[in-house]
């Protein structure tokens, strides 16, 4: 088989498209999906645990043939089978079972962005030997399977928000990923604490510019309130934004003269 | 890759049987207990719950269920098929003491009928019944409406232990009726998916021999 491999991984032009719409899907969900857009019980977070998942997911191109391929997939559900089996034991709670496994193995997915998730995917199918494909290991590559169409056709529904907050959310990932492709040194600082700004903005307001269409006499005291802590934030981000400009030394004129052209 | 290889020594018949119930009815609960019974011959740790096998023995022949746990939250609902699509037996959870959860059965069955195996057998466990102790149960339209759909109805209580092993061998049962009367007789477990090359058809001419 790996003598084949070359002409039978991700040989046709539709797999290579699926597997970059797969990785730019997950790499914009990367920038706001948190553990409880899942439903992931707070006792189950654990960043190692979660790390050691995503590090052995992400193994999966450094092998050729389906079994290998394959058993990257099983240490990674098994890093979450343990954490579930500590959690139960040191809590004295039931052992979770898939309503908490496949969670976490999406969310790990989306951490991990997987290499060619698509193919990797069909490539075993096709090509591990069916009877082999029985039980345990066809049970979790199943779940990695789900995962894969859950993240295709995430929704705001199945991350426990609003459509028109995903949409927002979507939308400010993409804009993210342009400028830390325009600004690759400085992005990493600048992308985190975006996000973060992001979530707490995100999960109270719905849409990005509230207030905008309301009339003034209008307000309640309530949204004179809500209205005065969004000016906050936008004084916040907007001395956060005019450093960040004078550190790469744009003039403001000369960026408001750029974004007219 | 694809020729069929020797059949290997089949101990038992092995069966897939998902677990479809709503979230937090306990479903995961009630395989646990019945896997880990006390009075299990073979006593492994269990280390896993999501999915887990059970050998048992009904009218003589050996049997093993591979039993998939799957996500109930209505989150993951469309992700179903995935799981249950060739599987031969169905054990739909629901908590008798929250309504919701038995409609949320009803749709799974519809599902089912649609999607799954022809010949898929179901079970409905009406779980939780330690909870309505005081209470009378009135199962009367549960089990009316497992009767319609050919299902069998079993009212069970994971924290007491009640009614789990009837529920499995009632399935096994059925399981095993079915692999009988269907063609496929014991021996052969049910095709899987993938690739199967067949050699093509012998050529005319016949293979050159050699040495004669």
């Amino acid at each position: 088989m790996t003598k084949l491999f070359d002409r039978a991984f991700a040989s046709s032009a539709e797999d290579v498209k699926s597997d970059i719409e797969i990785s730019e899907k997950i790499g914009l969900l990367q920038h706001f999906v948190r553990p409880h857009h899942l439903d992931i019980p707070k006792l189950l977070h654990n960043e190692a645990a979660w790390l050691l998942a995503v590090k052995e997911l992400q193994k999966i191109n450094s092998f050729k043939s389906p079994r290998e391929k394959l058993s990257c997939i099983m240490s990674c559900c098994q890093v979450i089978n343990n954490l579930l089996l500590n959690v139960s034991m040191s809590n004295d709670r039931t052992l979770s079972g898939a309503d908490d496994f496949l969670p976490i193995l999406i969310y790990i997915t989306i951490k991990a962005n997987p290499p060619q998730l698509h193919s990797n995917l069909k490539f075993i199918q096709l090509f591990r030997r069916e009877t082999r494909l029985i039980s345990e290991v066809e049970y979790y590559l199943t779940n990695l399977i789900s995962a894969k169409m859950f993240i295709m056709n995430v929704n705001g529904h199945s991350l426990s928000m609003e459509e028109s907050v995903f949409q927002t959310h979507m939308e400010s990932a993409r804009l993210g990923n342009h400028t830390s492709v325009a600004s690759t040194s400085s992005s990493q600082g600048l992308g985190t604490s975006t996000t973060g700004l992001n979530e707490e903005s995100g999960d109270t307001e719905g849409l990005k510019f509230p207030f905008m269409d309301s009339e003034t006499e209008s307000l309640t005291p309530a949204e004179v309130k809500q209205l005065h802590e969004l000016y906050r934030q936008v004084v916040t981000r907007y001395m956060l934004l005019s450093k960040a400009l004078r550190k790469l030394s744009v003039d403001e004129d000369q960026l408001l003269n750029s974004v007219d052209d | 890759m694809g020729s069929k290889p020797p059949p290997p020594p089949q101990p038992s018949v092995s069966f897939k049987l998902v677990l479809l119930g709503d979230g937090r009815v306990g479903k995961t609960s009630l395989v646990l207990r019945y896997v880990n019974d006390v009075f299990s011959d073979k006593q492994e740790a269990t280390v896993q719950a999501s999915y887990l096998t059970k050998r048992l023995v009904v009218e003589g022949v050996p049997i093993m269920l591979s039993i998939w746990d799957t996500a109930g939250q209505e989150k993951f609902h469309a992700l179903g098929p995935i799981y249950y699509r060739d599987a031969d037996a169905a054990l739909l959870v629901y908590d008798i003491t929250d309504n919701d959860t038995f409609l949320r059965v009803t749709k799974w069955v519809k599902e089912l009928k649609q999607m799954a195996n022809k010949d898929i057998v179901m079970a409905i466990a009406a779980n939780k019944s330690d909870l309505v102790r005081s209470k009378h149960i009135d199962t009367n339209e549960a089990a009316s409406y497992a009767e319609s759909i050919g299902a069998t109805l079993f009212v069970t209580s994971a924290k007491a232990g009640t009614g789990i092993d009837d529920i499995f061998s009632d399935i096994a049962k059925r399981l095993l009726e079915k692999r009988k009367n269907s063609s496929d007789g014991l021996s052969l477990a049910h095709p899987k998916k993938g690739i199967l090359i067949v050699d093509d058809e012998p050529e005319k001419e016949p293979p050159p021999k050699c040495c004669s």
